[in-house]
């Protein structure tokens, strides 16, 4: 019963959140649906505590169910970030699900997501792998349509269904190549054949392309980055903002977690061949990124699609981690993750609260912001500013120095890739100053002057000011504090090279 | 348990800190929450760093630094920690004494003020930056705490912004310190970058290496400009930060005008503390001043020109606070002499005498104003001895301790840096013994006119609240007394010498009345007595006897009066640099070069381009769904076509 002893004890967040979906389920059909988000963040919260516990400081790697999943250090830093995301945003989505006429599903569905999500960071197998990226796709497909009378809600969940459908069908493909070359589904056998292959000079290169191509795709699909970004402003601008949030947080973050892993474990031989790509992918999501963030900012537009293009141009910083492929770049960019989530689900939940009490997602609207709820705006600009890597506090800036020193101490590609980040930075800083200014300088907009009077808004939501402080807080914490978190990822890092070079010893 | 007490010494810069939040969010309403959480933060601290002192006084061999790290990236790390050793302890001690009397103080003075609770959490948050930096390790971690003492001075120097003259005055000083800031970063940054290598697995810039890494950059030739000369610029961009923090010759115009924040803020921060933290850094830098004699010189005759330049205008200023404040630039001239002297510790012993006595001089002064229904100038003052005698009475213990009377607390450390002086320096001996007789005068003429004659004003003056008199009766007792320790009056001589010390160390000096009196009876030490005789005779028999110097000197040699009077027109002359060259200049080369050169074509060009360009790309997004599935399969195809050839060819 040894197997089943590690079972529990490595899948215990997960079965916990599993509970919690059987729960939510059960209370969505009685009358106790205002407890759903209760249960399921006891639930969560009970799983980060269980990893703190007993899997943060993992020194070997276990592979489990005959070697589908794997609990090594990547893992569990990002289920553990998944699972701390994912309660604030439970907490911010509490108030907003009032809205729905359907609220208790929501939580379902975006507890399902997360346990695809918890499942694809660890996946070990193609199979678990391609599961677990479906439950995540399908999960955040129902979510984006989730208000179901609002039009643009169903057109954002056609489109994700269409471009997914999309994305899906080329990974799989990739995938399917990959299979029919080593004839194996599990990461280290596909590994070990691969190895093989070249070191017998039967490894076709052509075919190795064209598979990083399609699986490349895939991969930039779900990270959201260009030129497989289209999608997103507009899935972005329609879908609930909770939503939102859950795509541009929990997805990207386990999205990078598996580009990691799928990259760096089975293709970390032949890099010369993959880092063109990544390389191209984060240079085209930092400019396009930034510079149409720029044109929304300048049109004021809506808040959700500056925050989707802006998070598209973040996930081209955090690329350049990957792109340059060393210890160092890699870490900085896991580091770079671990904080860009923290400081983005704090932006997207703030733009929840002001949604509930003003109605509104336009840019213009939030002028003024600060002279009716100043918490509110302190909070947001204090995120903002972290995004554009101003050091106010330094979190955000913490993160970038790092990741662009790094960059530009890897020759001459990444003093190619930091100055662009660095140049792109700039317009950042403009657009994401651009709301704080509005905000705190301008005269307040009519939304603002009638947020207490409106009838229509969802009023304030105290579990949703919890989770904004909770993650201002966090951000004031990684400022005095960044090191113990630089060492986690810097761990992380090297789970993923040392379990490389043990392989290429075990099987060379 | 010793163990314990030194490594829990953080607490004493942590409490502060969250009473300061706490009162920030919480008891921002409630008036005696947030008074006892910061006097009760404060006095936290001074338990705790009164144990501190005498664990370290107990073995000054023993010291403590524990390094955490902030920010690595790579081979640059940055950390923040604490450094327990006998300067530290003394400045602890210094920091907490001076903040809790001035804080039970604020709770008498500000009384009546709306925003009570707000100023107590800026004078928490201050503690905390002032302790911050006493506990420094490094360079790069007093720059951070550098900085945020600067933003509380600026906050609170502020604090009734709604008056113009105190929003301008904030300004000023933060301006001014901009300058000296700037020197500062620009000073450490060449220290870090020429010593690079040094630094690889030890704490970045820490202040107990700084004596090795410039021998090992010397030695090694790594520093940018030939070895000596690039050392000296270092330390000369170094200087600039405790020039402006200090007030010192030519950056000092920033603190007569802090006056204008509320008198406790004067007590403690531009008197105090936070004035001291530039001849603290020079204490700490002092390798590097030792390893630069250049430096080192300009140190000394920057100090010795600001303690006499301040103290020619304190004579002739009536607002009770500016003048105190011309004193405070002309003492803290003094220190930084001393340090530039080579007497390494009678600086140091001069800053702690000169924090007690200042501090408490400063609460009268408040004392008084408050007295007085607000009323600054000392021409409207007079008599006020018979209306506030506990004031009045702790007043002249100030004035005789900082004028140097025979067994003060100022009477010994001046003697201290008088007597460095002639062993080194004798033009800077005499500058300092006019100093001497000047400050004797202008106290003087400060107390008589204040406490003594006739009342000129038009109020009804009367004694304050025990909550503002009990500081100053408790603050009277170390100004009278705390030199003891460093003079020979006391078993084994020097204990401060001993205690805090750069270089040679003495465990014992020479002590006994007859020491005492030998020291005395030397020219360099008869001359500051003598000083102070003629200085105070002077005052009296201006101020009291109608012996018209001060009258004559204004009609008869009024070039020399107003000079002092307008303050040497430093201000003027700031402003018309200002005005006439800086701006006629930097407008031409405004649009010249900035207008059309960087703005219109770097700055609103690329702006231009960056909307257009993002403007554009916005219409890429057309909305259609088909589309964006087609740039997918699009890319993947264009990306497989190009690879292949790629490869194929």
């Amino acid at each position: 019963m040894l197997w089943f002893k590690d079972l529990i004890s490595i899948l215990y967040p997960e079965l916990l959140v599993l509970s919690a979906i059987v729960i939510a389920v059960f209370l969505s059909t009685s009358k106790y649906k205002d407890i759903i988000w209760i249960t399921s963040t006891l639930l969560m919260f009970t799983g980060c505590v269980h990893i703190i516990k007993n899997q943060l400081n993992i020194t070997e790697p276990v592979q489990i169910l005959s070697g589908m999943f794997i609990a090594d250090n990547l893992s569990v830093v990002f289920r553990l970030l998944i699972l701390t995301t994912a309660i604030l945003l439970i907490l911010g989505s509490v108030k907003y699900t009032n809205g729905f006429i359907h609220k208790s599903e929501f939580m379902i569905i975006l507890l399902s997501a997360v346990l695809g999500s918890l499942f694809l960071v660890g996946a070990n197998d193609l199979i678990t792998l391609f599961i677990a990226l479906e439950t995540l796709g399908l999960s955040s497909i129902l979510l984006a349509g989730y208000s179901k009378y609002d039009l643009r809600s169903n057109e954002a969940s056609i489109k994700y269904l269409l471009n997914s459908a999309s994305a899906s069908a080329i990974f799989l493909f990739g995938l399917s190549i990959l299979y029919g070359i080593t004839g194996a589904t599990q990461f280290q056998e596909i590994k070990y054949k691969l190895l093989q292959l070249s070191g017998d000079g039967n490894l076709n290169s052509s075919i190795i392309v064209v598979l990083l191509i399609l699986i490349v795709a895939g991969l930039g699909f779900k990270l959201a980055s260009a030129p497989f970004h289209m999608w997103s402003p507009d899935v972005y601008d329609g879908a609930p903002t909770p939503a939102t949030a859950f795509l541009s947080v929990i997805s990207k973050a386990s999205g990078f977690a598996i580009s990691l892993r799928l990259i760096i474990t089975l293709f970390d031989f032949t890099s010369n061949l993959w880092q063109p790509m990544i390389i191209t992918i984060s240079v085209l999501s930092m400019i396009i990124g930034n510079f149409v963030a720029l044109g929304e900012a300048i049109n004021k537009s809506s808040i959700k699609r500056l925050m989707a293009y802006s998070s598209i141009a973040q996930i081209g910083y955090i690329l350049i981690g990957l792109a340059l492929f060393r210890t160092e770049t890699i870490t900085s960019s896991i580091f770079y993750l671990i904080i860009y989530s923290i400081m983005n689900l704090g932006a997207f939940l703030c733009i929840i609260a002001f949604g509930n009490e003003a109605n509104s997602d336009s840019i213009s609207d939030y002028s003024g912001l600060s002279q009716k709820r100043p918490l509110l705006a302190f909070a947001f600009s204090v995120c903002l500013f972290n995004l554009a890597g101003l050091p106010i506090p330094p979190a955000g800036f913490i993160a970038k120095f790092i990741l662009f020193k790094s960059s530009f101490d890897c020759g001459f590609a990444g003093i190619v890739l930091g100055s662009i980040a660095l140049i792109t930075t700039i317009l950042s800083i403009y657009y994401y100053s651009l709301i704080v200014k509005l905000m705190i300088v301008d005269k307040p907009s009519n939304a603002v002057l009638n947020m207490d009077s409106n009838k229509e808004s969802l009023g304030k939501s105290n579990e949703l000011n919890s989770a904004i402080l909770i993650s201002v807080i966090a951000i004031f914490i990684i400022t005095a504090y960044s090191n113990p978190l630089l060492k986690i990822a810097g761990k992380t890092t090297s789970s993923i090279s040392t379990k490389n070079q043990l392989i290429s010893k075990g099987f060379n | 348990m010793a163990d314990k007490i030194l490594q829990a010494s953080w607490l004493i810069a942590l409490v502060p800190l969250v009473s300061s939040l706490l009162i920030m969010f919480f008891a921002h309403r409630c008036k005696i929450t947030s008074a006892f959480l910061s006097i009760g933060a404060v006095f936290y601290g001074l338990i705790h760093s009164l144990l501190i002192l005498y664990i370290s006084y107990l073995n000054p061999e023993r010291t403590l630094e524990i390094n955490f790290p902030w920010i690595s990236a790579g081979a640059f790390k940055l950390f923040v920690g604490y450094l327990i050793d006998p300067l530290c302890a003394m400045m602890l001690v210094v920091v907490c004494v001076v903040s809790f009397f001035v804080q039970v103080y604020t709770h008498g003075y500000m009384k009546e003020d709306p925003n009570y609770s707000k100023f107590y959490a800026y004078l928490s948050l201050f503690t905390f930056s002032m302790l911050g930096l006493v506990f420094s390790t490094n360079l790069f971690q007093s720059y951070i705490f550098w900085e945020l003492v600067g933003v509380c001075s600026y906050l609170l120097i502020g604090f009734w912004w709604y008056k113009p003259s105190a929003a301008n005055a904030c300004t000023k000083a933060f301006v001014v310190n901009r300058i000296g800031d700037a020197g500062l970063l620009i000073g450490l940054l060449m220290l870090y970058s020429s010593t690079q290598n040094f630094w690889l697995n030890k704490t970045t810039l820490a202040f107990g290496q700084l004596k090795n890494a410039i021998d090992f950059a010397i030695g090694s030739h790594l520093l940018p400009v030939v070895g000596i000369v690039s050392v000296t610029t270092i330390a000369l961009f170094v200087l600039m930060g405790p020039m402006a923090k200090s007030a010192q010759f030519p950056l000092h115009v920033w603190l007569p005008d802090a006056m204008e924040g509320p008198t406790p803020i004067s007590a403690l921060i531009h008197a105090a503390t936070m004035v001291a933290a530039g001849v603290y850094l020079i204490a700490r830098c002092y390798p590097l001043y030792i390893a630069a004699p250049v430096a080192m010189a300009t140190v000394a005759w920057i100090g010795g020109i600001t303690a006499i330049f301040a103290a020619t205008i304190a004579l002739s200023q009536f607002d009770i606070k500016r003048t105190l404040a011309y004193s405070t630039c002309s003492q803290l001239g003094y220190m930084v002499m001393a340090l530039g002297l080579g007497a390494y510790s009678a600086g140091l012993f001069h800053l702690m005498t000169h924090a007690f006595f200042k501090a408490m001089l400063f609460l009268c002064s408040g004392s008084v104003i408050v007295g007085c229904h607000h009323e600054q100038d000392i021409r409207q003052m007079g008599g006020l001895r018979k209306h506030m005698p506990i004031t009045s009475l702790t007043c002249l213990v100030g004035v005789l301790a900082i004028s140097g009377f025979p067994l003060m607390s100022g009477f010994w450390s001046k003697d201290m840096i008088l007597a460095s002086a002639w062993e080194h320096n004798k033009p800077l001996f005499i500058i300092g013994s006019v100093t001497a007789l000047l400050t004797a005068f202008y106290m003087f003429r400060l107390y008589f006119m204040t406490f003594e004659g006739e009342y000129r004003g038009h109020a009804h003056p009367h004694e304050t609240t025990p909550s503002i008199t009990i500081p100053l009766i408790c603050l009277a007792v170390p100004s009278i007394f705390i030199g003891l320790i460093g003079s020979p009056l006391i078993p084994g001589g020097d204990k401060f010498s001993s205690f805090i010390h750069f270089g040679e160390y003495h465990a014992h000096h020479e002590w006994g009345i007859n020491v005492f009196v030998k020291e005395l009876l030397t020219t360099q030490g008869l001359i500051p007595l003598f000083a102070f005789i003629v200085g105070t005779i002077f005052a009296w028999m201006v101020y009291r006897k109608g012996f018209a110097l001060n009258t004559f000197v204004k009609k008869n040699l009024s070039f020399i009066y107003n000079l002092s009077f307008n303050k040497w027109y430093v201000d003027e002359v700031y402003f018309w640099v200002l005005n006439r060259i800086i701006l006629p200049c930097y407008r031409v080369l405004w649009s010249v070069i900035d207008k059309t050169i960087v703005d219109g074509v770097f700055v609103n060009g690329s702006a231009r381009v960056a909307a257009i360009v993002g403007g554009g790309l916005r219409f890429i997004e057309t909305g259609r769904g088909q589309l964006y599935a087609l740039v997918i399969f699009g890319s993947v195809l264009f990306a497989v076509l190009f690879l292949i050839t790629r490869i194929a060819r």
